[in-house]
């Protein structure tokens, strides 16, 4: 029993993710990936990009939670396209 | 979405506090009560928190970083760690889990973050409790501590073993298993098997495996991760979410299981979406309390070296049921030669323990000698010059007219005269054995209750044309705790022979299959050796220990 729709068509989170980091702008993307690299923190990336922590804080808010909607939309049965 | 923009903003807020390791126990209660308010807002917190463990997982090789500006193609370029499903290992799990189980535990202050961020230690999340014949990888987690930290990795290589969970949750870990402890409501079960009871003040516990996971809400359910990484959960009161690769616990493309129920997970690395399937619940043996049973002698048995048939009746399916575990005598069905009789066989008999389903062949009340269903290999079974059958039985007796009543729980047959009824009940439930069809029976001088559970292992050693038997009993229905022996090293004419084994059958002087068994068969067990009464003894006390007195 598998599950139907963009589910499937995405072949699950890992895929949906990509697809949607994959829509970032570069800015955006490049604050994510400096976020995630192992051993960095919200403090560190804000420090290197001369950013304020607050700031950088709120847009990686901002930018989690439009993946986390493109992600929800791209694993909905009818997908986000 | 029910809830307002503005209450969605401050659960994001949160969410990312959260996700940064930099929430205070204030915002920690705040988030806790606006997950627990409603569904919608627990699923938006719940896609939150996944997507960020996502992403750790995405860029935990460091495969991309801000400065090569390569875009976020980074698949084909990752190894795959020794623990990868699909490319995904454990940790992506371990993440997902730690995150998931934060909200709705009241231990979200507790949480460090993916990462290890913050200065202090790891907070402890769970004590050991009782154990019961439990043997460790190293030294036994320390009980005079009392605490087990996060992060810690239990493994166990046999028997049982209780963790009390700080969220309330308690589990018992059934050994070989691997458990890595991750918050007081979450564990990474990497392989084996254990049983969760989850009291109302720990619903949501989780358990997170390579395939799937499992978030508790409100039951008692129990978790097998196969070899092969694959996920079977069988769940006996209340309900459980299942979250796969495809998507988290509680969202569209998660799964509910509830009581009486049960699901696997595949855990292949074929590629491509997991396969999940509903299937039977009761196919494995999992402990469900700290006390001798079934679950706790087949580890046992499995690791003696010298086990070469081993029929645990385990699994989803028939086929998988009559699997030997040990050799490549797999078992399948066959009709007695005068029929059927009109029965078939019961795969899901009710075992000598709550862990346990049994096989019950089938005898039809008339001419019963003759018509049936058993079991039998689909190779020849060799027997070896000197060993051991093993087994536990119910023994329902014939109906009437009893008399000239033969039922071969194991047997082999090779012409007229060279047979091995190994462990046969005759007439009212004598047991008897018999190597020479032109001898008499040899006579154990016990008796079967009808309807009660035994233990009985017989130990063959073949000398010059005879066979020295030696037979041990325990009614385990009674409660016998220490093995009887019935026969102790009896002569009888002829050896064993060589034929299809017969597991709930054998047969007449013409070979054609007879004599099925009336009662219920589990764990049927061969060993190319005269076991001792000691060793025998020990797998006995594995199915009869007492409980375990609860630490708490």
């Amino acid at each position: 029993m598998l599950p139907r729709g963009g589910a499937t068509r995405f072949g699950g989170m890992q895929q949906a993710s990509r697809h949607c980091l994959g829509k970032l702008s570069q800015a955006d993307r490049d604050l994510v990936l400096g976020r995630y690299h192992p051993g960095a923190t919200t403090r560190s990336v804000a420090e290197a990009l001369g950013r304020s922590v607050q700031g950088t804080r709120k847009a990686l808010h901002r930018i989690r939670a439009a993946l986390s909607t493109c992600v929800r939309r791209t694993l909905s049965p009818e997908g986000d396209e | 979405m029910k809830g307002s923009d503005v209450e969605f903003d401050e659960l994001g807020q949160l969410a990312a506090a959260l996700c940064d390791d930099e929430i205070t126990p204030t915002q920690a209660a705040r988030l806790e009560q606006l997950a627990s308010g409603s569904d919608a807002a627990r699923r938006y917190v719940l896609e939150y928190l996944q997507l960020h463990a996502e992403l750790c997982w995405e860029f935990s090789r460091g495969a991309e970083t801000p400065a090569t500006g390569k875009g976020v193609e980074v698949e084909s370029r990752r190894s795959k760690s020794r623990w990868s499903i699909r490319g995904r290992p454990l940790v992506y799990a371990a993440v997902a889990a730690s995150l998931l189980v934060a909200i709705g535990l009241g231990v979200v202050a507790l949480y460090r973050g993916p990462h290890g961020g913050g200065s202090l230690p790891p907070p402890c999340v769970a004590r050991l409790g009782a154990t019961l014949a439990a043997e460790w990888a190293g030294a036994e987690p320390a009980k005079d501590e009392g605490t087990l930290a996060a992060g810690r990795t239990l493994v166990l290589h046999q028997g049982l073993a209780e963790v009390l969970f700080e969220s309330g949750a308690i589990v018992i870990l059934q050994g070989p298993a691997e458990l890595k402890l991750q918050s007081p409501g979450s564990g990474l079960l990497a392989r084996g098997r254990l049983t969760a009871r989850v009291p109302a003040r720990a619903v949501g516990f989780a358990v997170c495996t390579p395939s799937a996971t499992i978030v508790d809400r409100g039951t008692e359910f129990a978790v097998a991760v196969g070899q092969d990484g694959s996920t079977e959960v069988e769940v006996f009161t209340g309900g459980v979410e299942i979250g796969t690769e495809l998507g988290p616990p509680g969202t569209a493309a998660g799964h509910v299981v509830r009581a009486g129920e049960a699901l696997r997970v595949a855990g292949s690395a074929l590629g491509g979406p997991p396969g999940v399937e509903r299937i039977a619940i009761g196919g494995w043996h999992c402990a469900r309390s700290l006390a001798g049973s079934v679950a706790l002698l087949e580890p046992l048995v499995a690791a003696d070296p010298h086990l070469i048939h081993h029929y645990t009746f385990e699994g989803a399916t028939a086929q998988e049921k009559c699997r030997d575990r040990r050799g490549n005598l797999h078992l399948g069905e066959v009709a007695m030669g005068g029929g059927d009789g009109g029965g078939s066989i019961d795969y899901s008999c009710a075992g000598p323990d709550a862990s346990a389903k049994a096989v019950r062949p089938f005898r039809a009340a008339q001419l019963g000698n003759l018509r049936g269903v058993g079991l039998q290999s689909r190779g020849v079974f060799l027997p070896p010059e000197a060993m051991t059958a093993e087994l536990l039985l119910r023994f329902d007796g014939g109906g009437h007219g009893q008399e000239g009543l033969i039922a071969a729980a194991v047997a082999t047959r090779a012409d007229r005269q060279k047979c091995g009824f190994l462990i046969t009940a005759v007439d009212d439930g004598r047991l008897v054995h018999l190597m020479d069809g032109r001898a008499p029976w040899l006579e154990s001088g016990f008796k079967f209750v009808p309807g009660n559970w035994y233990y009985v292992a017989s130990t063959f050693q073949v000398d010059v044309g005879q066979t020295i038997v030696n037979t041990y009993v325990a009614d385990l229905t009674k409660g016998d705790r220490t093995l009887k022996c019935v026969i102790r090293g009896q002569p009888t004419p002829g050896t064993p022979g060589a034929s299809r084994l017969g597991i709930g059958k054998g047969f007449d002087g013409e070979m054609a299959s007879a004599y099925p068994w009336p009662g219920a068969i589990d764990e049927v067990s061969l060993y190319d050796v005269a076991l001792d009464q000691s060793t025998l003894q020990a797998h006995l006390d594995a199915l009869t220990a007492p409980p375990a007195p609860a630490k708490r």
